[in-house]
């Protein structure tokens, strides 16, 4: 790939994400890092120090500057909106971190303001980069497991990190868990299942913490796409570093996918098929390893023939199992979802009729099912402690 | 029986408590909790809970019970051979006990075999006289005889020194067996006939009208003194003994007795919080397992002294004391260990089962049968007293077996009556259907009769207990109809589509006085009981949330089946989300569920809801989410139960859960509590080794975590097997509920109905136009 001018990289918020991030885009080619800023000029220093990435004095500054072209926003949600039409107002690119907004609102007003300015928003939800999730994606696109039934998302999440102080606990900071946590799983499964039906939040409650600091520590919601197809978002943050553990679920008519960890690190089916439609399911993931558990003689009795009122014909039950990139790392997986995010993201810059994977949109789409699920979790149901 | 009557009312109005057992029905010997006990030395005299406890060692006082266990075994089922208790040991701890120097018998012995004192009480000296002359008379084997005749002997004399009534009747007790062997032998009879004499001077002197007793209060073990009483005056043909033994037993029992709601007698044993005293009420609690098994004791031979059925009854009221039939309505016994909890509180049972209590209820239970043996084979009643007419140990009570009537030929119906067949107490008679067909193919595979209609079944004197198996909407109708006939009623769930229908029937249950039981057969699998426990035990902290995922095969529903119809079966929610509604709140147990919010999905092309979910909110605090699908082929089909915990989770997979996996970041002590609660055979597997241990700061809370550990069991026996071993469960408590007063079964009906209404809301907010 021939590399043209590299894009001028300014990030705001220096925080310990931030220093993630730069040592990933380090290896994205076309992209030259050349400002940090924070609100606290010596962290944008210390950052400076440790990366060497120049620092400005000030937001300002660094969008005053001319050779930053695009801006990355790491600062907590409550800042993202205005950071965003600031810095799209002063020409500027920006990759936003999740969520895009607190509101739905807000989020459509920096989605229009960038198209208006012509310049590109990208958010950083991830998910739809990693590569086990594109897999779930086309199996479900090509109904090689017959139609998705129900999908869910258990999110058994640490707070080991997040004392009682932590912005994270702050809803006017934060959104809440919906909106600063939930978005990735919004995002990911409206990739998933949108193709069925529109997206709708029907249920969601929240969990508030007992004693004496009642903050709100587990979110679920329900969410239907069309008339048929279900899906379960449940996050605790309520565990030990060592106990924190998600896990994704998908039901077809034909078996279930089940994906590990929060960045799926592995995924398992466990299906029914004809050997083609057990093949083309293997071949939406990468080094996926497949092994048939059970055969089904043409004329068994064993073998399934019906489910859902609809014929279902197949020959064997199948397992697979694959792993993202090979069985690298979570935190390779992870960077390798940010540089695959950045990259296509600096295409869209460059080329303006390259469509991004996710754009100003998604940011909208799924602040906005968070925020229905944070209304409906405060309106139905207030979560209070009990007295 | 002689009307007796009623004892001072207690504070509260005793439970209406079901009959006691039949004949046949008495309790089966179970030596389990005695053998876990028992160690090399003998029998250890504590324990906590139900493990022994080291702490206070041995004394010789369980070891002569103990050793009279054996004994009383031997006679009962001699083909149960000489292993089934170790005799020998308890034996040859008397011995060990003997104090060769003093003559006497020492009582305590650590746990690192130091005798604590060189010579025990009298009443332990007693006690070891009494075991030691039935062992001289009853052993087995000649090599047993002759060393318990040859300590007997040699510590006989120790009786002259008895301060003490009760250590005089345990003598006493001892040399009438001892005299049984050796009538000629001059030195015991001159013994035993002072002892005797000592024993009526001090009655006579002490007893008047309304005070039939020995001394001014009525205290321990107090049915002994009666006994040996008896047992003299038999031995020397003097009516004065036993007429003055029949009269105090007669008053003990007297005082002993009360009635629950329904006028029926049971037993109420002196408490030892204060006793009996003279002119005062008796004490209630703590009531002591000792004081029933000495009743049965005492009752079971002036039975057979006097032949009259009423002494029967006492014993079988003793009996039915462990059972259940007592102040709190609260069996003692323990079905998990076969043991006998240690008496019996205000509060309930104490819930140590040590070696006094476990002897007391298996002593008891061996006596019963011993009459029974003597009863079949015509052994037991002397020929001069024949007060009673026909076979003394008839009682009017429960049928040994009942009959079994099916309403609904359903193929669930014949899963069960499969399930069944290992279930002892339950004979299948009769099926009723709507469907002729159905019924007449369950007739013949389970060779039963074939029932024209519902009413006729239900007018059928040899049906006692009907399954109502037939589509749910029938549900309500029929299981009403079979209590309103006096029927005890298994209910397939949902008990009823209509909560006022389910509340019907448990009024009908309550005025009939029917067991009532819906198939809530989840309870009973291999798993439910531990994770219940797990639960309680806190070790995982708090349960956060619950999350229930049920992917259901619909291979056998094809369209126009009667579970797409809500009209009929109530819709998913009711028909079968009420088995996840109900086992959660048995393994919470934190109250009911409460529908907080529901919804549902339609399938594409067909006019049916296929998935619904729910989440609800159980005793006010802890959060289940529960989601439902019928649409799975049926290799594919797949649930799981998992609780979300402060300290980690825990994964019951199966339908009836067979497989369980923890995942946990505790401490050492709290990972030991755990795999304690859990069947033998887990495996774990650390998921952490570094960093441990470390101090958990969260919530509020410093917590210690020394493991992060995954745990993960699965039951051996396959799907098929581990359902119907779970329905047989149910049918078994149900059953025990029949037949024991008082009897809690896992799986109650009031909990079905609560079940029934989370669901009912839930489907209604499901419904609800969104």
């Amino acid at each position: 790939m021939s590399v043209a001018r590299p894009i001028g990289y300014g990030v705001v918020g220096a925080g310990a994400f931030a220093r993630f991030c730069a040592e990933q885009y380090r290896q994205v080619p076309g992209l030259r890092q050349v400002a940090v800023a924070d609100i606290d000029p010596q962290a944008a220093q210390r950052f400076a120090q440790d990366t060497g990435v120049p620092a400005e004095a000030s937001v300002d500054a660094l969008l005053a500057n001319p050779s930053v072209e695009l801006v990355h926003l790491t600062t907590p949600p409550s800042t993202h909106y205005a950071l965003a039409l600031r810095a799209i107002v002063a020409g500027k690119h920006v990759l936003c971190e999740k969520p895009l907004a607190l509101t739905e609102r807000e989020a459509q007003e920096v989605a229009h303001a960038a198209d208006q300015r012509g310049v590109r928003l990208g958010v950083n939800l991830i998910m739809r980069y990693n590569p086990l999730c594109a897999g779930v994606e086309a199996v479900l696109d090509r109904g090689l497991l017959g139609d998705p039934l129900y999908a869910s998302f258990q999110n058994l999440a640490k707070d080991e990190p997040l004392g009682p102080d932590h912005w994270f606990w702050n809803t006017d900071a934060s959104g809440g868990i919906f909106i600063e946590h939930g978005v990735h799983f919004f995002d990911v499964f409206e990739g998933w299942l949108e193709r069925f039906g529109a997206g709708r939040v029907v249920s969601a409650q929240h969990g508030v913490r007992p004693g004496a600091h009642p903050v709100v520590e587990q979110a679920r919601a329900t969410a239907r796409y069309g008339p048929s197809v279900l899906a379960d978002f449940m996050h605790s943050f309520t565990q030990a570093s060592a106990m924190d553990r998600q896990s994704w679920r998908i039901v077809c008519e034909r078996g279930d996918l089940r994906l590990d960890g929060w960045t799926p690190m592995t995924i398992e089916a466990d299906f029914l098929a004809e050997e083609s439609g057990a093949e083309a399911v293997t071949s939406c993931f990468g080094g996926a390893r497949l092994e048939r558990v059970q055969t089904f003689a043409p004329d068994s009795e064993e073998a399934p023939t019906r489910a859902r009122f609809k014929p279902l014909s197949t020959t064997g039950r199948y397992a697979l199992r694959a792993e993202a990139l090979g069985g690298q790392d979570k935190p390779a997986v992870y960077g390798h979802m940010l540089a695959e995010l950045m990259s296509d993201l600096l295409a869209g810059i460059r080329d303006p009729s390259h469509r991004p994977k996710v754009t100003g949109a998604n940011g909208v789409a799924s602040v906005a099912m968070a925020e229905a699920a944070r209304r409906l979790a405060e309106t139905i149901d207030p979560g209070q402690a009990p007295a | 029986m002689t009307a007796l009557p009623p004892a001072s009312a207690p504070d509260s109005p005793a439970p209406a408590l079901p009959d006691p057992p039949g004949r046949d029905r008495l309790p089966e010997i179970d030596l389990r909790q005695t053998l876990a006990l028992s160690d090399d030395t003998g029998i250890l005299q504590h324990a906590r809970f139900a493990a022994p406890d080291p702490h206070h060692g041995y004394c010789i006082d369980d070891n002569a019970r103990a050793l009279i266990a054996g004994l009383r075994l031997g006679q009962v089922d001699p083909d149960a051979g000489a292993g089934a208790l170790p005799l020998n040991r308890y034996l040859a701890f008397c011995s060990y006990a003997f104090n060769a120097e003093r003559g006497v018998f020492r009582n305590f012995l650590s746990y690192d075999r130091r005798w604590l004192e060189e010579e025990g009480s009298h009443d332990s000296q007693g006690r070891a006289l009494w075991a030691l002359g039935m062992a001289a008379r009853l052993g087995a084997a000649p090599s047993v005889r002759e060393l318990a005749r040859n300590l007997f002997d040699h510590a006989v004399h120790t009786a002259e020194r008895f301060e003490h009534l009760r250590s005089c009747a345990f003598g006493l007790l001892g040399l009438d067996h001892a005299l049984s062997v050796e009538p000629d032998h001059g030195g015991w009879s001159k013994q035993h006939d002072a002892l005797a004499e000592r024993l009526i001077k001090a009655y006579h002197a002490s007893a008047e009208p309304g005070w039939r007793w020995w001394e001014p209060v009525a205290t321990y073990d107090n049915a002994k003194l009666p006994h040996a009483l008896l047992c003299a005056g038999r031995r020397l043909g003097r009516a004065d003994l036993t007429d003055a033994g029949l009269e105090s037993l007669g008053w003990l029992l007297e005082q002993q007795t009360r009635r629950d709601s329904a006028g029926r007698p049971y037993l109420s044993v002196i408490g030892n919080d204060g006793w009996l005293k003279r002119g005062a009420p008796k004490a209630d609690f703590d009531q002591q397992p000792l004081e029933a098994y000495a009743l049965v004791d005492a009752s079971l031979d002036a039975a057979r002294i006097t032949g009259e059925a009423r002494w029967i009854d006492a014993a079988w009221m003793g009996l039915s004391w462990f059972l259940g039939r007592n102040d709190l309505g609260t069996p003692l016994v323990d079905p998990d260990t076969g043991g006998c909890r240690d008496g019996l509180l205000p509060t309930g049972p104490n819930r140590n089962q040590g070696a006094e209590s476990v002897l007391a209820y298996l002593l008891s239970v061996l006596e019963m049968h011993r009459f029974v043996r003597e009863q079949t084979s015509g052994l037991a009643v002397s020929k001069t007293h024949t007060g009673a007419s026909g076979p003394l140990m008839t009682h009017p009570t429960t049928p040994e077996v009942l009959g079994l009537g099916i309403a609904g030929a359903s193929g669930f119906a014949a899963f069960c009556l499969e399930a069944w067949r290992p279930v002892k107490g339950l004979r299948p008679v009769r099926v009723w259907s709507r469907s002729a067909a159905s019924a007449a193919r369950l007739a013949e595979r389970f060779g039963l009769d074939q029932s024209d209609s519902l009413e006729a079944m239900y007018a059928d004197p040899a049906i006692d207990l009907v399954h109502v198996a037939g589509v749910p909407s029938t549900h309500g109708a029929q299981a009403r109809a079979a209590l309103e006939a006096g029927k005890h009623v298994l209910v397939e769930k949902p008990m009823a589509v209509e909560a006022d229908d389910a509340l019907g029937l448990l009024d009908a249950a309550a005025t009939r006085d029917r067991v009532l039981m819906v198939h809530h057969m989840m309870r009973y699998g291999p798993l439910a009981e531990p994770v219940r426990r797990m639960v309680a035990s806190g070790a995982l902290g708090a349960v956060l949330r619950v999350q229930v995922t049920n992917r259901a095969g619909d291979a056998g529903l094809a369209n126009g089946h009667w579970f797409w119809d809500r009209s009929l079966s109530g819709g998913i929610l009711v028909e079968h989300g009420v088995h996840f509604f109900d086992l959660v709140a048995y393994l919470l147990d934190v109250g009911p569920g409460e529908a907080v919010s529901a919804w549902q999905a339609a399938r594409p092309g067909a006019e049916v809801i296929d998935q619904v979910g729910c989440e609800a909110v159980y005793g006010g605090r802890v959060r289940a989410g529960f989601y439902h699908t019928f649409s799975q082929a049926p290799s594919t089909d797949r649930q799981d139960v998992r609780l979300i915990c402060e300290r980690g989770q825990v994964i019951l997979e199966g339908w009836v859960a067979r497989r369980l996996r923890v995942e946990a970041a505790v401490s050492n002590e709290q990972l030991e509590q755990i795999l304690s609660l859990l069947p033998e055979g887990v495996s774990t597997a650390p998921l952490q080794t570094g960093g441990l241990p470390y101090d958990l700061r969260r919530r509020g809370k410093a917590e210690r975590v020394e493991q992060a550990v995954g745990i993960d069991w699965q039951d051996p026996r396959d799907d098929g097997t581990v359902y119907r071993s779970a329905a047989a469960g149910l049918m078994q408590d149900m059953l025990q509920a029949v037949s024991t007063p008082g009897h809690r079964t896992r799986s109650k009906a009031r909990q079905a109905y609560e079940a029934l209404r989370t669901a009912l809301d839930a489907r209604r907010l499901a419904e609800r136009p969104s």
